[in-house]
């Protein structure tokens, strides 16, 4: 049987810009819960065949190579350690020591997983921008740019592919290409809205005319997953300020990930864990699943490859939280499944397949609504819609005029620029349209958006431009703003 | 025509295009404002009176160099009436600037400087005229709706250097966003750009092309100078859509700003001929792409599990190869 499946893990974090507040201990949390229960994962497979495709956003890895977050987290792991009691102690502990033989360095350690290769790392625009609403396509430069420029800084090699489930519109493929991109990841609906019918439906990437990007459907990872992690898949989003999983799915839900809700009442708690929560028991169950699922793609290739004619392939997308802060039992599911001789990553299976369907994705979004258009009258989302393409023109004179000067005098530019990617960033407009947290999400973009222009009204003015206490894109270069 | 002595010729004449340069840098400004007040759904009408007191300044200023023995203009209640006297007032020191270019006391570069820079400033200051007159008349008449802007965007800072633009983002195969600010210079400019003389309507035009049919214009009238609206488009998917704004009148559209091209997406895969290529990477890195041979033909792609994301595309395919 050859390899046909990519598992592509996605870490993300809203934007952090100081080391303390609800945004940084939510960081520090992923860290401690998900990304470093990842890496153990993916470190004790050794490579043996093991293939996993992890799709890091720019803006995680800037928080998390910041000196003062990695003493937050230093901190947090601490604090779980002095909490934790019985096994979950164990847990923390092992976690911690992690922690401290990596040096604090998360880089490093997905830098050693990729040269060894048991992952191939992938990125997604700067701020994780859902690319058709910041206006047009020139808009996007910087974040394809930006994107790659500090991929490579943090793990030495530029990135092979890009997420764009956030939103694909015609023609970025050129922006991705000319950046030394080789695939992208869109939403089913991209596909569904090609420029020609997809003749192998899912299972084949498209080849984008000119440019020669692939385009791989992400197929959203709670379709047929143990239903456990379905369900806390599709029901949080915590860190985006949804509702947290409701507690009665499952004796396996990790008790943390109740994280921040209201204090439950104890005779509720008690009817959901009635019996005793063991990681041990949490991991075997995830480990049970993770055959059959496996089975059931191994029939599905089978089938597809006889169909085809050709050796198929499918991409599934998991949100890298699920494993361990939302489903205690998930990394064991990982484990085994990233093991399987099914797995590929969407770089090794191009090497080997390099023939495909020539056509265009459409513009599209992961998501329920696969399509921009909220549901009714959203006169904020409508305001974001209209105040991102105006910033983003305006910075665009501005790098017209700075993007050539000496570094003292583009400083000013070059932090309204941060500002503005941080404006762009695409947890915002998603928030907005999930409701929860929507309030919140506007004060961000205003509080982004007041600085920019703060920062681009005294772009003339002498003096040290204000700057968050967490540095992002220290690498950023004015050229990608510019019209020329 | 006023005998001047040449001696003074100098000082008064950069005197007096000062004195109107700096009063119409001022009227714009105080133009901006009032957009930008008017936009908000405040009333003008105050705003209108401290430009006509402004115009009667520029008048003045002008008077007072122009000793032509005409009287004075009387007070009059229209602001616009003041503003086209204080045109008529810089169109006499604009002739009176002509005929200093055949006066031989002055140098020759000095004297068309300055005869350009009047000419400029009564340009300006007409095109202010006109444009306070449409204020009055559409403003006034139809004041901007105060839920035209959501509570977020009016908390925020005013951008500096509002600009003549329109913005378009599609969204999904039948609807687009559009969003667009006139300024007055913007809409003064379109004012003067229509032939028609009835009086002209801010509109949204849309022009929409598509493979599979004819090209469609349509206009929309709108009554915010800043504004946005999400659009609905009947069955046009895959079509490419242009959005301007502007003056209409008489079957005339005078433009003021137009949006880059977006396309539509569709609602299903397109028509587009089948097939194949491969992309290799060059020396530098970068993707060669050519034709490839079609590899075999699928028979049909295999139904998936229900409540696949991608099922609609699934059913068996007819490839013409």
């Amino acid at each position: 049987m050859n390899r046909t499946l990519s598992v592509l893990v996605r870490l993300h974090a809203p934007p952090v810009e100081r080391p303390e507040g609800p945004a940084a201990e939510r960081l520090y949390a992923l860290v401690a819960e998900s990304i470093l229960p990842l890496v153990e994962t993916l470190r004790g497979l050794g490579g043996h065949g093991a293939a996993c495709t992890v799709v890091i956003t720019p803006l995680l890895a800037e928080a998390w190579s910041d000196p003062a977050i990695q003493a937050g987290v230093g901190r947090h792991l601490d604090a779980r350690v002095a909490a934790a009691k019985g096994p979950l102690r164990r847990r923390a502990e092992a976690t911690r020591a992690l922690w401290h033989l990596l040096g604090g360095d998360l880089d490093r350690a997905f830098r050693e997983l990729a040269r060894d290769g048991a992952v191939e790392l992938a990125t997604t625009p700067a701020t994780d921008a859902a690319l058709p609403l910041i206006g047009e396509r020139a808009f996007a430069r910087p974040q394809i740019a930006l994107a790659v420029a500090t991929h490579t800084r943090h793990f030495g090699a530029p990135p092979a592919g890009i997420d764009l489930t956030r939103g694909y519109s015609p023609r970025i493929d050129l922006l991705c290409a000319e950046y030394g991109l080789r695939w992208c990841l869109v939403a089913p609906a991209a596909f569904e809205r090609a420029t020609a019918k997809p003749v192998y439906g899912p299972w084949a990437p498209l080849l984008c005319p000119n440019s020669g990007l692939a385009a791989f459907v992400a197929e959203p990872a709670a379709a047929d997953l143990p239903p456990v992690a379905a369900r806390a898949l599709h029901g949080v989003v915590r860190d985006l300020g949804l509702r947290a999983p409701p507690v009665d799915w499952h004796p396996a839900l990790h008790p943390e990930a109740l994280g921040d809700q209201p204090p439950l009442d104890r005779s509720t708690r008690a009817d959901v864990f009635a019996e005793p929560w063991s990681i041990e028991a949490a991991e075997q169950a995830a480990a049970a699943v993770a055959d059959p699922w496996l089975d059931a793609r191994r029939t599905e290739a089978r089938a597809a490859a006889a169909e085809l004619g050709r050796t198929p392939h499918r991409a599934v997308a998991f949100d890298g939280a699920l494993f361990g802060r939302w489903w205690g039992g998930g990394r064991g599911f990982l484990a085994r499944v990233v093991a399987d001789r099914l797995m590929t990553t969407p770089a090794r299976w191009l090497e080997e397949n390099p023939v495909h369907q020539s056509a265009w994705p459409g513009l599209g979004r992961s998501g329920p609504n696969p399509g921009f258009a909220a549901a009714g009258d959203d006169p904020d989302r409508e305001w974001l819609l209209d105040a991102l393409p105006l910033a983003a023109a305006r910075m665009t004179r501005l790098a017209d005029r700075f993007a050539g000067m000496v570094p003292a005098e583009r400083r000013p530019a070059e932090e309204a620029a941060r500002a503005l990617l941080l404006a762009q960033c695409g947890d915002w407009p998603l928030m907005i349209e999930h409701g929860a947290a929507g309030l919140e999400a506007v004060d961000a973009v205003r509080g982004h958006l007041a600085r920019f222009e703060r920062l681009a009204d005294a772009v003339d003015a002498p003096g040290e431009a204000e700057a968050p206490a967490v540095r992002l894109f220290e690498d950023l270069d004015l050229t990608p703003f510019a019209s020329w | 025509m006023p005998q001047v002595p040449p001696s003074e010729t100098d000082a008064a004449v950069e005197a007096v295009a000062a004195a109107v340069e700096a009063a119409i840098e001022a009227l714009d400004d105080e133009l901006s404002a009032l957009y930008l007040a008017a936009a908000n759904g405040a009333p003008v009408a105050d705003d209108a009176a401290r430009l006509a007191a402004l115009a009667d300044r520029v008048a003045a200023a002008a008077d007072d160099w122009i000793t032509i023995a005409t009287p004075p203009p009387a007070p009059a209640p229209d602001p616009a009436a003041l503003l086209d006297e204080a045109g008529e007032a810089l169109d006499g020191a604009l002739a009176l600037l002509d005929g200093l270019e055949s006066d031989a006391a002055l140098p020759p570069a000095d004297r068309v400087r300055l005869a350009e820079r009047a000419r400029r400033a009564a340009d300006t200051l007409r095109r202010a005229a006109r444009t306070v007159a449409l204020f009055s008349l559409d403003l006034d008449a139809h004041p901007a709706p105060a839920d035209y802007c959501t509570p977020a965007a009016r908390s925020l800072p005013p951008y500096p250097g509002v600009r003549d633009r329109i913005t378009t983002t599609a969204l999904d195969p039948d609807r687009a966003f559009v969003a667009w600010a006139v300024t007055a210079a913007g809409f003064a400019r379109a004012t003067e750009a229509l032939l028609a003389d009835e009086r002209p309507t801010l509109t949204l035009r849309v022009y929409i092309e598509s493979a599979d049919q004819p090209p469609s214009v349509s206009d929309h009238p709108v009554d915010t100078w800043l504004g946005q609206t999400t659009m609905e488009i009947d069955d046009r998917p895959g079509a490419l859509l242009v959005c301007a704004i502007g003056l209409a009148a008489g079957g005339t559209f005078a433009h003021i700003a137009r949006a880059v091209a977006v396309q539509l997406p569709r609602a299903t895969p397109g028509g587009g001929p089948l097939r194949f290529a491969r992309a290799t990477p060059d020396a530098d890195g970068r993707l060669r792409v050519e034709a490839a041979p079609p590899p075999p033909a699928p028979r049909a792609v295999p139904p998936l599990e229900p409540g696949a994301p991608i099922a609609t595309l699934l059913a068996p395919v007819e490839v013409d190869r």
